[in-house]
């Protein structure tokens, strides 16, 4: 795949966009939702949605930020509590179906145990007797966190070489074979 | 305040923003409350999907759609600033068909309006002309608007779309936008300029060729000295010893406040403005205002928004232009030849990143790991192409209060909704022509996602009081100085975007409140 970077653009944005992107990869916000102990556990559980994640992306910190302020807000599924306790009993259920399974907590666990461990919450294949509420829904919530936020950054952008911003130059070549310098080389796609 | 107003409009978003622009012209002295804040877009609005989320209503909402029957009831629905849902949606302007003003008599399912089609077809001319709407000349199907504005630029994933139409028998046509797509004299002295197709469309128009309201009806509204009040979160809609509505209490900078108006409008959207009505329950309405019915908070419908993924081996970059600007309603109307009653509305349905990640992530239970970075590395030959179809009005979907208690010590709200064995049908069969469309443009790879997108219904109209809550013109039947504007009021879904059409209805009871002010009794 060719490569590919978005950033050299940014000097095309506007300034709030500029302002927003640049905040977002130098700043690693500052998080006291998540312990040290869940945090250990989340950082393995983001390397198992993305594997090998470049250690710069601050998808917990970023995350933790995220829940503080988020008690009664938003949607929350009827079998569900607001995030702010679904990720706190969550992670605490995980911890103990981890122990049940591993022997160790999630921070502890290798990256396979970490697949295998979130596999089995996605299947519901569970103890009962440890989840208060469905384990699929709680893990599901927590990958489409988690893939948010990777998808925000532009290292992602570049990865999947999405041509990012955009404004105020736009697209004017609309056509399946035309595209603008700032869009992406593409050939023929190889994993068919 | 102790000023006396005309008119209260609670929400100032797609059908309260025209109702404050055209009662404002009127001449009466109006004022709005917004819970949500009045966005500098040049300023505030960036061209980046996470940033953006800051658009959506943020306040607490329980969804007990049960897993099989999960719909979206927060995020994209419903919007939370001067200008609402206008801000985010996706601008799609298509009028209803005469059809669905008559489903009960038509086809023996959902329930007629108390209006026909020829009733609103001058109040979608009007709306089609002062947001502006970019249409087509052709337009093969029921309900062909009248548009200032030429039709949008189509693009790679329209062109398949279309090339999949044509190898089917089905007709495609380009979908009516608000937006300005030419050369456009801004009578509010807003730069508008054509679309760029950067395809940030759900993020907010930064170029401002979006017809949202803040460029039309607010500027409007206040150009005729109406009073625009944002974050002004509203907890009750007060009553007098006459029974009628006297004004609202609301909170602003932590503080409680009161207004007084002689008419108040609550356009609060399908979740809030029944909860309003339930929780400003008193003496007089023990079972919350305009409720003698039972109807407050019944009737909830959303539109299947199922959709199919597809990918192609040759690049379709989905990212560029607004998400979707070629549609068919071949399959709209009843056929005689299908197992279900009513239709549905295809098209293509492009998304920025996380938006299409998050979609598959919730559609699937093995997107995660190698396989999501796999598949989002593949991002610019993928495409969607979906479905909105029409949901039959129930009873039992509906909105209550929870016993929990939110913000400001409102209850929060709590929706139940399922899927009635119709929909189901017209689903699946959609679900189908999605993905044979895709298949016969030449994808190599297709699923499905089940969606769901818009909320109708909870406040719906009619002829009857025992069955409706307000008349065709969004007046209470109960308290005759109450009205309810949006999409609340509709009777059935259709299977098209409801904005415009709950813009035509906000236009039509705009006309009727200022000639029954001017020379009726003033209600």
């Amino acid at each position: 795949m060719p490569e590919f970077d978005v950033m050299p653009w940014k000097y095309h944005w506007d300034k709030t966009t500029q302002e927003v992107i640049e905040k977002r990869i130098s700043e690693v916000p500052t998080q006291t939702f998540f312990d040290d102990s869940e945090l250990r556990a989340v950082a393995k559980i983001i390397e198992a949605v993305i594997p090998g994640i470049h250690e710069d992306i601050p998808i917990k910190e970023i995350l933790g930020r995220k829940i503080e302020g988020s008690e009664k807000k938003g949607v929350r599924p009827v079998d569900l509590p607001w995030r702010p306790q679904m990720y706190k009993q969550g992670l605490s259920f995980l911890d103990k179906e981890s122990k049940a399974t591993f022997s160790k907590g999630v921070a502890d666990l290798t990256f396979d145990e970490t697949t295998a461990l979130l596999e089995k919450t996605l299947q519901e294949q569970v103890n009962k007797d440890i989840w208060e509420f469905p384990s699929d829904l709680f893990s599901q919530a927590m990958i489409a966190d988690i893939a948010a936020i990777y998808y925000s950054f532009p290292h992602a952008w570049n990865e999947i070489q999405f041509a990012g911003p955009a404004y105020p130059y736009g697209y004017y070549a609309l056509g399946c074979d035309e595209k603008m310098e700032y869009e992406p080389e593409l050939g023929e796609s190889g994993n068919e | 305040m102790s000023e006396l107003f005309d008119v209260l409009i609670i929400g100032t978003g797609a059908a309260g923003s025209v109702l404050a622009g055209q009662l404002a012209e009127g001449g009466l002295k109006v004022i709005c409350l917004d819970a949500g804040p009045y966005w500098n877009p040049e300023k505030d609005w960036a061209s980046d999907e996470w940033e953006m989320r800051k658009l959506f209503w943020d306040g607490p909402r329980i969804n007990a759609s049960t897993a099989e029957n999960r719909v979206s009831i927060g995020t994209s629905t419903s919007g939370k600033a001067v200008g609402g849902g206008t801000i985010h949606y996706t601008m799609m302007a298509l009028r209803l068909h005469p059809s669905d003003f008559r489903t009960k008599t038509l086809d023996g399912v959902g329930e007629d309006w108390p209006i026909t089609y020829d009733d609103l077809a001058p109040y979608y001319e009007f709306m089609e002309h002062e947001l502006p709407v970019a249409g087509p000349e052709e337009w093969p199907w029921e309900g062909k608007g009248s548009y200032p504005q030429p039709e949008h630029e189509t693009d790679c994933q329209a062109q398949k779309f279309m090339d999949g139409c044509g190898k089917l028998g089905i007709k495609p046509a380009v979908c009516p936008l608000a937006m300005v797509t030419a050369y456009y004299k801004d009578p509010w002295g807003f730069k508008r300029e054509p679309c760029t197709n950067r395809g940030y469309c759900h993020e907010g128009c930064k170029p401002n060729a979006k017809s949202y309201t803040l460029l039309n009806f607010i500027p409007k509204a206040k150009k005729y000295n109406a009073t625009i009040v944002p974050d002004a979160y509203v907890t009750k809609i007060t009553t007098d010893k006459s029974g009628k509505v006297s004004g609202a209490e609301f909170i602003r900078e932590g503080a409680k406040q009161c207004i007084k108006a002689r008419v108040v409008i609550l356009s609060a959207f399908v979740v809030e403005t029944p909860r309003l009505l339930l929780a400003s329950a008193n003496s007089d309405f023990p079972d919350g205002l305009a409720n003698s019915s039972g109807a407050v908070g019944k009737y909830l419908m959303v539109h299947s928004d199922h959709l199919v993924y597809a990918r192609f081996k040759e690049p379709v970059r989905q990212y560029r232009n607004p998400p979707t600007t070629v549609i068919t309603q071949d399959f709209y109307e009843t056929d005689a030849g299908n197992d279900y009653k009513r239709g549905f509305t295809i098209g293509p349905y492009a998304g920025r990143p996380i938006d299409f990640a998050n979609l598959a992530i919730n559609s699937r239970r093995d997107m995660w790991g190698h396989k999501l970075l796999d598949f989002m590395k593949g991002y610019n030959y993928w495409m969607r192409n979906g479905i909105i179809g029409e949901v039959l009005p129930n009873k039992e979907n509906r909105v209550e209060l929870s016993d929990e208690v939110g913000e400001f010590g409102l209850p929060i709200p709590i929706v139940y909704f399922k899927y009635g064995d119709n929909d189901k049908k017209l689903i699946e069969h959609g679900l189908k022509l999605s993905a044979d469309i895709m298949e016969a443009a030449g994808a190599v790879e297709i699923f499905p996602a089940p969606a769901s997108a818009h909320l109708m219904g909870t406040c719906r109209m009619g002829e009857d009081p025992k069955t409706s809550v307000v008349n065709s013109y969004g007046q209470s039947y109960d308290i005759p100085n109450l009205f309810i504007a949006g999409t609340p009021i509709f009777v059935t879904s259709g299977a098209v975007n409801p904005t415009l059409t709950a813009q035509a209805l906000a236009a039509r009871t705009a006309e009727y409140i200022i000639k029954q002010m001017k020379e009726g009794d003033g209600f």
